[in-house]
């Protein structure tokens, strides 16, 4: 077949340029080879792209490569038959089927109608080599990171400050409004503890989760009512009015105690605290009692007990444990405790070791027979006789009737004791003693009374007999053992024995804290010298040196650590409210 | 040039910076309020309102910058003083909060101020070592120029190519689509796995090996042509992603340092609600 193939090459001013040329062969090939009757040069085509051919005056194209592009007329196609005015797309070519002179079977028009364009054109459209955005721009991050920010950090803790406590729902109860409601409202409710800025000590935990418990007004620091709802009446540190110094009246509870540090004690234990006034307190305070006092390894002053030293008084006073000539207890009381801690092996001139029990024979007394921790371990029971005596200072007074004791403490009750037993056995008769009257001594006999004359001479017999046991038993044996006692008024009727008052002391430095327990660890005697202690009159207290070989202030290494409140308190009871209490007009605290 | 603002007036501003941390953590080494230190101390109160108004001086650095040719400052002062002062910022925050740090919206605040703060120390270290290293690597050209050589080495390629065979010729035509950068990502990452020459000059190296007689030549001449461009185009990359770095820096100081605008005003809000 013959065809014409014109190529086309459009100027810019719309004509276009247009090459001729005739091709003669059996089937037309068209395509990037060179070979190629129809020459399409673009590498966008297959070297042999499609065939024309010829059938009964008709002429076909068909597509030689499957994967190659063809359209006729825009339509895709394998293969068409070619009529006038067809459009064929082959790559990026335009062939148009033209009106043919008589003497070709065909005539075609080229054209590269979708050329490469400009590279470096190309390169720039393609290619984003500025970074203009981050999925949004930094103007939009911006807006979205402030309003997000301002919604966690000021919008939900100040509804939630602004709005009353809610509780969250309970698992089973069916509640009016919808469960999601009530959880969001409850997690919004508490979306405050975000503006917390430091944990809540230990103590408070409880009611942490109500900011408004003592942040009570906005805007305005927390106030001393705040405290004092749960700490009313807490007291002064000493004299406010005797002392100006102790007033601290500037100073309000968070001059001291600051809140949101953590778990631990809100509780100032700084030495320095207390010594800033304690190391020149005399010098600031002329009047006061105290001693200046520092660092406790280095500066404070030896232990000065509070002593009874007149009982008739009764005077109290301090006295320090370096002081021995003038360290006496003046109680009133006989109690030698070297001898009642004799060991059994002790035996020493004419008495042998340990010490006489009633039943036991001798044996050995420990301190812990007698002294007895209290509950919690801070001190000891006081010492009872009826406890901690009587098992072997029975108070019985007639050999014969050893079961009769005397009641412990009353010695008006002692003498009457005694005198209604002997007035007994008077009446009763048959007693065996020889120095007794004889209507005493003779046997009733069943229905014999008593003349008056006989009855008088019984009970003057008894009277004396009591009178005679008392001043042996209240005297010396029972009572006189541990008292001292003064005998009946000269001249009075009553015969009434008197017995000192005993005052002991409860506690020797009441303004110092000392646990037992925390130091159970050591013995008894390692503080308290009481297996040489002759006289009730021994102050039996340590030196501060023996605190000191364990203990030592703030700066110390290798003791343990003991600041001022590790033994002493600030608000010390009974010197008065150190604030005056505010809980409204009603005495209702704010306190749910 | 780009150093200069660190070593502004013979670095004065690192004086005045470490005078600033200097004599904050005497001021803290020396205090010693009662319980622990916190932003409540006097000391506390201090350094709060120090860092605060200097977190507003240093945005302020973002309005001066916009307004060309006016202020009596220059702006190579105002940044050499906005990135030195700035940095003194952990130091003084750290001081202010005491060391305490918990779930809340403070430590947010400090949280935000120190990713600012660190986006920015990797922006100066950007500008800093980016601009020599973008030179050296266009050659003392520019990047258009770099462009403009692969562009006529695409013309080129494909006009070889178009008389070889069909693989051949479609790889070289796909090659030449190749494109530098693309989003976010693809910029920084400065590569791209499915780059089209790449793949292109693999397949022309294989068939340059194997391929005899007259088209061994025309392979040979793409093959080259593949290399070089390959290699610009790892250069434009290159180019690129230094550019973004010395960009993406901003998307999180900016946004970020708004965020922290508010987070303080909830700060001081918050602190003196619940005083």
């Amino acid at each position: 077949m013959e065809i014409l193939v014109t190529h086309l090459k459009r100027k810019p001013s719309g004509d276009a340029a247009r090459r001729v040329s005739e091709v003669s062969d059996d089937v037309i090939r068209i395509g990037r080879g060179a070979d190629c009757h129809v020459h399409l040069p673009d590498p966008r085509v297959p070297l042999v792209h499609s065939e024309i051919h010829t059938q009964d005056g008709a002429s076909y194209i068909s597509k030689l490569q499957t994967l190659s592009d063809l359209a006729v007329n825009g339509k895709a196609t394998r293969s068409a038959r070619l009529n006038i005015g067809d459009r064929l797309d082959i790559g990026p070519y335009e062939l148009v089927v033209t009106d043919c002179p008589e003497n070709k079977e065909l005539c075609l028009t080229v054209e590269l109608t979708r050329p490469f364009g400009d590279d470096f054109v190309g390169l720039n459209q393609r290619s984003v080599t500025e970074l203009t955005s981050l999925g949004f721009g930094k103007t939009t991050w911006s807006i979205l990171a402030t309003v997000v920010t301002l919604v966690v950090c000021l919008g939900l803790p100040l509804a939630a400050a602004l709005m009353p406590a809610q509780q969250a729902p309970d698992t089973g109860t069916a509640a009016a409004e919808p469960r999601l409601a009530l959880l969001l409202a409850a997690w919004i409710s508490s979306a405050d503890s975000l503006w917390i800025s430091g944990g809540i000590s230990n103590a408070h935990r409880y009611f942490a989760d109500d900011c408004g418990v003592c942040h009570q007004k906005p805007f305005v620091q927390v106030k001393d009512a705040a405290c004092l709802q749960c700490h009313e009446g807490i007291q002064q540190h000493a004299d406010a009015k005797k002392f100006a110094s102790a007033s601290f009246e500037s100073f309000s509870c968070q001059s001291c105690h600051k809140e949101h540090g953590g778990l631990e004690p809100i509780v100032l234990d700084e030495q320095a605290f207390c010594s800033s006034c304690h190391v020149r307190l005399r010098t600031m305070e002329p009047e006061t009692r105290v001693l200046d006092v520092g660092d406790f390894g280095v500066a404070h002053p030896e232990f000065r007990p509070t002593v009874m030293t007149d009982p008739t008084v009764p005077t109290k006073v301090r006295i320090s444990l370096a002081d021995a000539p003038k360290l006496k207890e003046m109680s009133n009381l006989k109690f030698p405790h070297d001898k009642h801690l004799r060991r059994l092996g002790d035996a020493g001139g004419t008495e042998p070791g340990g010490i006489q029990h009633p039943q036991k024979g001798r044996i050995e007394l420990s301190c812990q027979d007698c002294h007895e921790p209290e509950p919690g371990g801070a001190g000891m029971l006081p010492i009872k006789m009826e406890k901690n005596c009587e098992a072997c200072h029975g108070l019985e007074f007639d050999p014969n009737a050893k079961h009769r004791r005397l009641t412990h403490g009353k010695p008006r009750e002692a003498v009457e004791q005694m005198r209604e037993f002997y007035a007994m056995m008077a009446l009763q008769g048959g007693l065996q003693d020889p120095t007794a009257p004889r209507v005493v001594r003779v046997r009733r006999k069943p229905g014999q009374t008593l003349s008056p004359e006989e009855m008088a001479v019984s009970l003057r017999w008894a009277m004396k007999k009591a009178a005679e046991v008392a001043e042996e038993t209240i005297g010396k044996r029972a009572c006189g053992k541990c008292h001292f006692v003064t005998p009946p008024d000269v001249g009075s009727a009553d015969g009434i024995w008197h017995v000192m008052p005993v005052y002991l002391v409860d506690r020797w430095m009441p303004k110092g804290r000392f646990v037992h327990r925390d130091h159970q660890q050591e013995t008894c005697e390692s503080c308290h010298a009481a297996g040489t202690s002759k006289r009730a009159e021994d102050v039996m207290l340590p030196s501060i040196e023996r605190c000191r070989e364990c203990h030592s202030g703030e700066e110390s290494t290798g003791k343990v650590i003991s600041v001022c409140i590790t033994c002493h308190k600030f608000h010390q009871p009974d010197m008065g409210p150190m604030k005056a209490s505010n809980t409204g007009l009603l005495g209702i605290s704010s306190l749910p | 040039m780009h150093q200069s603002f660190l070593i502004y007036r013979r670095f004065l501003f690192l004086w005045v910076a470490m005078m600033v941390i200097l004599a904050a953590l005497l001021a803290y080494v020396i205090h010693d309020p009662l319980g622990s230190p916190n932003g409540g101390t006097w000391l506390g109160y201090t350094l709060g309102s120090i860092g605060g108004l200097l977190i507003l001086w240093l945005m302020w650095f973002g309005v001066r910058k916009r307004r060309y040719g006016v202020g009596k400052v220059n702006l190579q002062a105002w940044l050499s003083a906005h990135v030195y002062l700035g940095t003194t910022l952990i130091v003084i925050a750290t001081l202010h909060a005491g060391f305490q740090f918990g779930w809340n919206i403070h430590t947010i605040a400090y949280a935000l101020m120190m990713i600012v703060v660190v986006s920015g120390l990797f922006g100066v270290f950007t500008y800093v070592r980016y601009p020599s290293m973008l030179t050296r690597n266009r050659d003392d050209g520019t990047l258009e120029r770099i462009f403009l050589e692969i562009a006529n080495l695409d013309q080129r390629s494909r006009s070889i190519a178009s008389a070889l065979d069909d693989e051949t010729a479609a790889t070289i035509v796909k090659s030449c689509e190749a494109r530098v950068g693309g989003g976010a990502f693809r910029q920084l990452s400065g590569g791209d796995p499915s780059c089209p020459a790449t793949a292109a000059f693999k397949l022309i190296q294989r068939r340059a090996e194997e391929v005899t007689g007259e088209p061994a030549l025309k392979f040979a001449q793409l093959s080259e042509l593949l290399s070089r461009k390959c290699e610009l185009l790892k250069r434009a990359r290159g180019d690129v992603r230094m550019q973004a770095l010395m960009k993406v820096w901003l998307f999180v100081h900016l946004p970020l340092s708004f965020a922290l605008l508010a987070a303080l005003i909830a700060h001081v809000i918050s602190v003196f609600y619940y005083w």
